[in-house]
């Protein structure tokens, strides 16, 4: 149906920040209308970009756990009880079925799920890499294992930069910032 | 005039009421003040920003002497669902206690009071409102240069008092942690943090789980001194007046640790935009005698980007079940946790 939802979004957008905003005088009120604006932008890139990245994000997860699970199969890392338990846990299931969309463009698979299963499906695998990250602490504190683990800890953080990357693009809008504003260029500022 | 009629009333939501009954406050303050003869709430309005609990000011009038003489009070309360910090509200209100009159400039706190009969709600506390401003347009205003200079100059001699404040004298230790050593000087805070995160979290973050990784195991191992740490630091924290800087706010996050912490919340927060670091850290370290460690504050960089996370991501927690509606909530719920994992990021080099 048109208008799209982006285009709906932008809107409203406008018309808060053109008509009703500079009509509001009490500070309170109108500081929660600049954050109804706020939301609004971040909705719209919601609306335009959440399915490919939340696709692109689980096909990197499903790298990242695969090729941590693969490591710590290795004979060096074997003496962890941490990371033995951490192999054994049931990998996160996806709306379509087991582990792994490796091969799959991002486009894809948000076509092939709804946003809702991709989300869930999002989730369970960054609960799986929290479980890794902690099997990792418990391992380097308790085995001594700091430097074997290193190569995992370097993959880890490769993919939460990405990670971090796809959020920022969608969340960038709602930045608060506390510096001069020349320094505020990205939607910052309360 | 009833109290409550020139009342702001802001933020009716799903979170229950977020106002303040003005009838009541005059109340109390005439309960807690009753030396300010005929006292009268002329208006009651809320604070803009500061998210960690909720802020009011109430102007207020008294008979003296035939005259009537107006002044303005600051009331802090937690938000209805609670705080969003992992320190109740008695924790600032001691701190204030014990750094009014020192050296330090804070507000004289008044009264805190834990009885729900008189606002509707509790706890709450009162403190006088020091004259000023802290907003940051102010400092920030084209063609105010040297003001910025000097009140950066004066920061950077006020942090020094707090920092070589007598903690160990002043009651603190009655209810704040000290470290016995160095590390700890970290770690006592990141767990408590980390446990508050924990508590809260609605979902997995494996950004955070990994910071909270790196800050256990990176812990400074060497601090100059054990210090009371202000906490929550910079621009938008302090309040001056005609060109002086006239009390420091924002105490709900103080504790004692390394004295660095504090710089790293302050550059954070832009305070060298005020006068350049290096300017800053000669006047700070010749008035303390505390030499500045700049690899300690990369590792509290990323620290209060934590801390930062660790205050507005459970937010999110508020809109299950529509708990809150708040759209200020939502806001902070984003806006916070990923510029903040974003900085720590980049602070490390990750």
């Amino acid at each position: 149906m048109r208008p799209y939802p982006d285009e709906l979004l932008r809107s409203l957008r406008h018309s808060l920040r053109e008509v009703v905003i500079p009509a509001i005088e009490e500070p309170w009120p109108r500081y929660v209308a600049k954050a109804m604006e706020k939301l609004l932008e971040h909705l719209e890139l919601r609306a335009l970009h959440e399915e490919r990245l939340l696709a692109e994000d689980i096909t990197e997860l499903d790298e990242v756990l695969g090729s941590l699970a693969e490591s710590f199969a290795d004979p060096s890392l074997a003496s962890s009880a941490a990371l033995s338990a951490w192999r054994a846990l049931p990998l996160p299931g996806s709306a379509t079925g087991a582990l792994g969309h490796r091969g799959e463009s991002g486009a894809g698979v948000a076509q092939a799920q709804g946003l809702q299963a991709l989300n869930e499906g999002n989730e369970a695998r960054r609960a799986h890499l929290v479980a890794a990250i902690e099997a990792m602490d418990t391992a380097e504190r308790d085995d001594a294992l700091e430097t074997a683990l290193a190569e995992c800890r370097a993959r880890v953080r490769t993919y939460l930069r990405r990670e971090l990357d796809r959020d920022v693009l969608l969340t960038r809008p709602t930045f608060m910032s506390f510096g001069p504003p020349v320094a505020r260029t990205e939607g910052a500022g309360a | 005039m009833s109290a409550n009629v020139n009342a702001s009333v802001s933020g009716r939501g799903g979170t229950g009421a977020t106002q303040l009954d003005a009838d009541g406050l005059q109340a109390y303050l005439r309960h807690v003040l009753p030396e300010l003869e005929g006292l009268s709430v002329e208006r009651v309005w809320r604070n803009v920003g500061g998210m960690s609990r909720e802020t009011w000011f109430a102007d207020v009038s008294w008979g003296d002497g035939g005259e009537r003489v107006e002044g303005r009070y600051t009331i802090r309360l937690d938000h209805p669902k609670g705080s969003v910090v992992p320190v109740p509200l008695w924790w600032e209100y001691r701190v204030l206690e014990a750094l009014y009159g020192s050296e330090v400039p804070v507000a004289r706190p008044v009264a805190f009071e834990v009885n729900s009969s008189w606002l509707g709600r509790a706890p709450f506390y009162v403190r006088e409102t020091v004259p000023g401003t802290a907003s940051p347009s102010e400092l920030y205003a084209p063609g105010r240069e040297e003001f910025r200079r000097e009140i950066g100059a004066q920061f950077a001699g006020l942090l020094a008092r707090v920092h070589t404040f007598d903690w160990q004298a002043s009651g603190l230790t009655d209810f704040m942690p000290v470290p016995t050593n160095a590390t700890e000087c970290a770690t006592l805070e990141l767990r408590r943090w980390r446990d508050h995160y924990r508590a809260r979290a609605v979902d997995p973050q494996p950004v955070m789980a990994e910071l909270f990784s790196y800050l256990e195991q990176n812990a400074p191992a060497e601090v100059s001194r054990v210090s009371l740490v202000w906490g929550d630091v910079g621009v938008g924290n302090f309040i001056f007046d005609g060109g002086r800087i006239v009390a420091l706010t924002d105490w709900e996050q103080s504790h004692l640790g390394d004295p660095m912490k504090d710089w790293a919340s302050a550059l954070w927060r832009s305070v060298d935009a005020l006068l350049p670091a290096e300017e800053l850290f000669e006047i700070y370290t010749e008035a303390s005698g505390i030499p500045v460690n700049s690899d300690a504050i990369r590792y509290y960089l990323a620290f209060y980007d934590v801390e930062c996370v660790c205050t507005s991501h459970p937010v999110v927690g508020e809109f299950l079940g529509g708990r809150t509606a708040d759209a200020t909530f939502a806001r902070l719920a984003l806006g916070i946790p990923f510029y903040c994992q974003d900085h720590a990021l980049r602070t490390l080099g990750w």
